[in-house]
């Protein structure tokens, strides 16, 4: 049974709980055979025509009883103790790691999967630990013990009731194997199936308007077909492990009975003597009937542990040591500076986002990028808060080269308004706190201000207290995208990012928006995605990428002398030259 | 008691199979039992013939004996396979319903409700309660029956002894019984601290990018390793309470071996018994005092799958959404003379569950083949008319017309064919682009779907996507940029070919190039059908007919 290095880890740094457990259980199964000794003896001594007085054993057999009852009670809390903190630091590091894991885990990993392996694969793990090591534990130390003391009496009973173990073993183990590969395949079916299961619920708005029920319902049942399909199998080989455990273990059944009559009436072995063996036979049979099963049990758990120490194995972000100083902040001129950056995502090498880039940001100023979507303008702001790293070519943050700084330090500097806005579950106020560590409510509110949300927010009922609904779903896309503002304005960071920070708004607002960021670009450095003129227009400095490449740069107005892309672009909306404006007439 | 009334209602889920799968449940169960009675017979017999002090007979013993236990193993190995099969038919059935459910809710559920919950829902709870048919009752059928086919011989061969042991037995099960009620309560919430984490994982998972950024974000991992913590506890009270009962189990056990010792001492010096007769018992006591006490332990984990049986059943028993079935035929109502502009809200007055009024007497009407551009303050109202006319919510007072019906009367899915809805944030299916865009339209052709793309502005990069239309546009869309998401969602609108269209900033994504190219689109399109734009842009609500000013 191959076990992880987390894993292990854990399970020696408790193994003391472990210990215990196992010295529990052998005491409860001694306690166990002596008290059949007893019997045993007592039974013989009738046979033999003797009286048995009871009363003789009666003390011996209550330490007995005694001790057997306290064991019972111990080996069951070491064992739980041993399984549940185990557990518990498992899921308290993961969490940690999860959040260090580099962000195109999450590219390749659907949320759906991410969560399934959390909580279901925990799942099998705490079976592991709570039951079905215990259950190994118990019956290896039942067999041992019982074993132990029946090999003292007689080696040729003891030799018939091992007979056909050896079998069973060879035959349970490529049973294992196999329940093992359809168990790696079932839990990956189960991931399928619970994406596909999220993909519907998050997208139920378009999936009930446009009528997709039953289609969606054809993609559920084909994940969960898939997954019955595997169960067959499995329901196969189990039943026929089952069945032939039961065969193979008749023999001894069958066999120590009949070579412990013959003893007996030869006179080499007393009744009460061959009472105890068929009692212990009994006991250790079923022992051992179980223990493949447990261990098949493992295998399969065991499936689910590795898919934990995958999360964990996953490559971590890498960080830097390097923290900025005020001092730094202050004499540097650059906020940003790429040079000849060339980027393409893993799966589509071909497939360049940017190829030879080169942009410098000037600290304190306003910076506007534009282009056609799908450039990449999104990505550029990705690589910039470095979640995706660029394959060739330097980025320097503040003067320093991005993979020096120390990766918390470096995104302190950033604040990041995102195309697609995400709320959390929660109240509107702790949703804007996200911006800062132990945010007050004053700072909240100031930064809701700022944000031109806080006049909203108090027309709600529970104003602050109002619940944003999973993903927002409560709100407006414009008001979703001023908290959203709101939670980057309480950052405070010297750089921010804003991804059409006003793509959802209306003119009125997107108007405020624009009010707030003036206020905030004096003392920032402010990049902001856009396509709407209004908001590019005020930038110190315009970039139009294209194709990958940097093609124009400059104030509005020298972009527009030039004539090129972005001229393209805007001149028709700057010189009001709507071809519609016709129409807007005759209504 | 209403657990008996949620456990007959869950095995009713298997249907027509119900009868095959206990027929084959209980048959594979007696296929066991005979096996291990078989067994115990052997040994018996075996005794007999150490009374005697004869080996005569053994081959005859044998014989039958391996002849009885083929038979019994065939049996357990056939019917133990259909049972299975059947019982995972079940659990697949189980989960087919749920999620059926799931997407039929009405839309103030799915606000009000965490999507985790309702995934929860179909993956965990359904899995549990389906532990009932996998495993559950046969582990509490089966000590069951194998009590009752031990204690016969048992009984016949010695009553008195029998009947002390069974007395013990019973003792100890109703001391297990105790156990039943804070087990469950515990369980209950280990369930609920779990669905807590599971939140907080989401919301972790789901938000990574805003973890990595804010600093303020690691209150959720803190928060879910509180709630770890706690889980950790309830789990602690859970061990601490079965240790107790192992060990109440286990003195049970030492006390009835002790009585047995004492009894049997007793009985064969009174000559009621003899040693061979004692000897039987005792091996078969062995397995029937296992089965026995397995009961106890069994019965509170049926009694916990049972419970969540019954969280199937509360969310399978939520109202659909059905506010608005078709009443009238649309066919036959179509000659009444229409007085009727062709959208028509008629002094609609609507508020949201929190109370928050977004519309209070509220008339818009528009002309058919017109386009319409709502304006206004964000969240004034805009979307929510489109969710209203979409039918995603009954109104609280007036009415919405299409067409001069009711569109309480039209019934859910005749109205929904009739309109094409962009929203705001377009959501894309984690399928193929093509998939994508063909959900607009049942069975739409290669052809049709293409047409589509190009009239979206689409096509173009489509082409250029290392897959083309093949491509897997990510959970969320997240492989497209926003304004090639949001043109898939445009081409998918546009093959739905539908009389209305419900625009909602349908170009927001878009730089200008983009969206002038697919305005173009539209207007082509808008030629025919009856829009409602949504409408920020000024250039947008240039190109409408005429606007509606909310404030």
């Amino acid at each position: 049974m191959k076990k992880g290095k987390v894993f292990l880890k854990l399970a020696l740094k408790y193994s003391h709980w472990l210990i215990l457990s196992v010295l529990a259980t052998y005491v409860m199964v001694k306690a166990t055979v002596m008290g059949t000794d007893i019997i045993a003896k007592s039974i013989d001594h009738l046979v033999s025509g003797g009286n048995v007085n009871v009363y003789a054993f009666l003390p011996e057999i209550f330490v007995i009883i005694l001790f057997a009852t306290i064991a019972a009670y111990l080996k069951t809390w070491f064992g739980g103790k041993y399984s549940i903190h185990i557990q518990r630091t498992f899921k308290s590091e993961a969490a940690d790691k999860i959040v260090c894991l580099e962000y195109k885990y999450f590219d390749k990993e659907s949320s759906g999967g991410i969560i399934a392996k959390f909580i279901s694969d925990i799942h099998q793990v705490e079976t592991l630990f709570s039951s079905t090591i215990p259950r190994l534990i118990v019956s290896t130390i039942s067999i041992g013990t019982v074993l132990v003391y029946i090999l003292h009496l007689n080696l040729i009973l003891t030799l018939s009731i091992l007979t056909s173990y050896p079998v069973v073993l060879i035959v349970t183990y490529f049973l294992g194997r196999k329940l093992k590969n359809i168990a790696k395949k079932r839990r990956g079916k189960i991931d399928e199936m619970t994406d596909i299961a999220n993909d519907c619920i998050s997208g139920i708005v378009v999936l009930r308007s446009y009528n997709l029920v039953q289609i969606m319902r054809g993609r559920l049942d084909s994940a969960i077909n898939a997954i019955l399909k595997s169960e067959y199998s499995r329901a196969w080989i189990i039943h026929t492990s089952q069945t032939l455990e039961r065969f193979i273990f008749w023999i001894p059944n069958m066999l120590c009975p009949s070579l412990a009559l013959y003893m007996v009436i030869k006179g080499k072995l007393s009744i009460g003597g061959m009472t105890s063996y068929i009692v212990l036979m009994n006991k250790i049979l079923g022992d051992m009937k179980g223990l493949p099963f447990a261990i098949n049990e493992a295998r399969e758990n065991n499936v689910s542990l590795q898919r934990l120490e995958d999360i964990f194995n996953a490559p971590q972000e890498h960080s830097g040591t390097y923290r900025i100083t005020t001092d730094e902040v202050s004499t540097s001129t650059n906020a940003i500076k790429m040079e000849n950056i060339t980027f393409s995502y893993n799966e589509d090498k071909e497939r360049k986002v940017f190829e030879n880039l080169s942009i410098t940001i000037i600290k304190g100023k306003t910076t506007a990028i534009v282009g056609e979507s799908g450039q990449g303008k999104s990505t550029l702001f990705k690589i910039i808060a470095g979640f995706y790293i660029q394959q060739s070519g330097k980025y320097q943050l503040f003067g320093n080269d991005f993979s020096e700084w120390n990766l918390e330090a470096a995104r302190n500097q950033l604040a990041i308004v995102s195309q697609n806005v995400f709320l959390f579950e929660g109240t509107i106020a702790e949703n804007v706190a996200y911006g800062k560590r132990n945010a007050t409510m004053p700072e909240i509110v100031e930064a809701c201000k700022k944000a031109n949300i806080h006049d909203f927010i108090m027309t709600l009922q529970k104003g602050y207290d109002t619940n944003a609904g999973e993903r927002g779903v409560k709100l407006s896309g414009g008001e979703c995208q001023r908290i959203s503002i709101a939670r980057a304005i309480l950052k405070d960071a010297p750089i921010l990012l804003m991804d059409e920070p006003t793509s959802c708004v209306d003119v009125d607002t997107e108007q405020l928006i624009q009010n707030a960021i003036d206020n905030l670009s004096k003392q920032k450095t402010v990049i902001i995605i856009a396509h709407r003129l209004s908001t590019i227009k005020k930038a110190d400095k315009i970039m139009v990428i294209d194709k990958g490449k940097l093609v124009e740069e400059g104030t509005h107005n020298e972009l527009l002398y030039i004539k090129g892309i972005y001229s393209a672009l805007y001149s028709r909306e700057n010189n009001g030259g709507f071809e519609y404006e016709k129409k807007s007439s005759i209504c | 008691m209403k657990k008996n009334r949620v456990f007959v209602r869950f095995l009713k889920i298997l249907g027509k199979s119900l009868p095959l799968f206990l027929f084959a449940m209980i048959i594979h169960m007696v296929g066991d039992n005979l096996f291990t009675i078989v067994l115990s017979i052997f040994v018996k017999n075996i005794f007999g013939l150490v009374a005697i002090g004869s080996m005569d007979g053994l081959g005859n013993i044998i014989f039958v004996s391996l002849i009885a236990g083929i038979i019994a193993l065939t049996i357990f190995y056939i019917f133990g396979s259909i049972y299975d099969i059947e019982a995972k038919r079940g659990n697949a059935k189980v989960q087919k319903l749920v999620f059926d459910k799931a997407l039929k809710l009405p839309m103030t559920y799915y606000e009000n409700h965490h999507s985790g919950d309702i995934v929860s829902k179909l993956v965990y709870d359904a899995d549990t309660a389906s532990q009932i048919f996998t495993s559950r009752l046969r582990r509490v059928t089966t000590p069951i029956m194998s009590v009752v086919v031990y204690l016969i011989p048992m009984f016949w061969m010695c009553p008195q002894l029998t009947l002390c042991l069974f007395a013990i037995n019973v003792i100890a099960l109703v001391v297990n019984g105790k156990f039943i009620k804070p087990m469950k309560d515990n369980g209950k919430k280990m369930s609920q601290k779990n669905a807590a984490m599971t939140k907080h994982l989401s919301t972790m998972i789901q938000g990574i990018e805003l973890v990595k950024i804010f600093a303020g974000s690691n209150k959720i991992v803190e928060d879910y390793k509180n709630d770890n913590s706690q889980y950790s506890k309830v789990q602690e009270e859970y061990c601490n309470m079965s240790s107790i009962l192992t060990a109440i189990n286990a003195l049970f056990d030492s006390i009835c071996s002790l009585a047995f010792l004492a009894l049997a001492v007793v009985f064969i010096q009174k000559g009621i018994t003899t040693v061979g007769e004692v000897a039987a018992i005792y091996t078969m006591y062995g397995s029937f005092s296992n089965n026995f006490l397995q009961i106890g332990q069994y019965f509170p984990e049926l009694m916990n799958c049972i419970a969540h049986a019954e969280v199937i059943f509360d969310f399978l028993d939520e109202e659909e959404e059905n506010w608005n079935v078709a009443s009238i035929d649309w066919e036959n109502e179509s000659d009444k003379k229409i007085k009727y502009e062709y959208i028509d809200l008629d002094n609609v007055t609507f508020s949201y569950n929190s109370g928050k009024k977004v519309l209070g007497n509220f008339s818009m009407k528009v002309s058919k083949g017109k386009n319409v551009a709502l304006t206004g303050q964000s969240g004034k109202g805009k979307s929510t008319i489109a969710k209203l006319i979409l039918g995603f919510y009954p109104v609280e007072s007036g009415v919405i017309r299409i067409e001069g019906k009711n569109i309480s009367e039209i019934g859910i899915e005749k109205l929904r064919e009739m309109i094409a809805y962009v929203p705001q944030m377009p959501y894309l299916f984690n399928v193929r682009i093509r998939d994508n865009i063909g959900y607009g339209k049942s069975e739409a052709t290669e052809e049709e779907i293409i047409k589509a793309a190009k009239a979206a502005n689409a096509h173009d990069f489509i082409m250029n996507q290392s897959h083309g239309y093949d491509t897997i546009v990510g959970e969320r869309g997240s492989r497209l940029s926003g304004g090639e998401c949001q043109r898939i969602a445009i081409a998918r609108a546009i093959i739905k070919n539908a009389p209305i269209l419900l625009l909602d900033e349908a170009t927001s994504s878009l730089d200008n190039k983009a969206e002038q190219l697919v305005q173009s689109a539209i207007d082509n399109l808008l030629k025919d059908k009856t829009t409602l734009t949504i409408a920020h842009k000024p250039s947008t609500i240039a190109a409408a007919d005429y606007e509606v000013r909310m404030g």
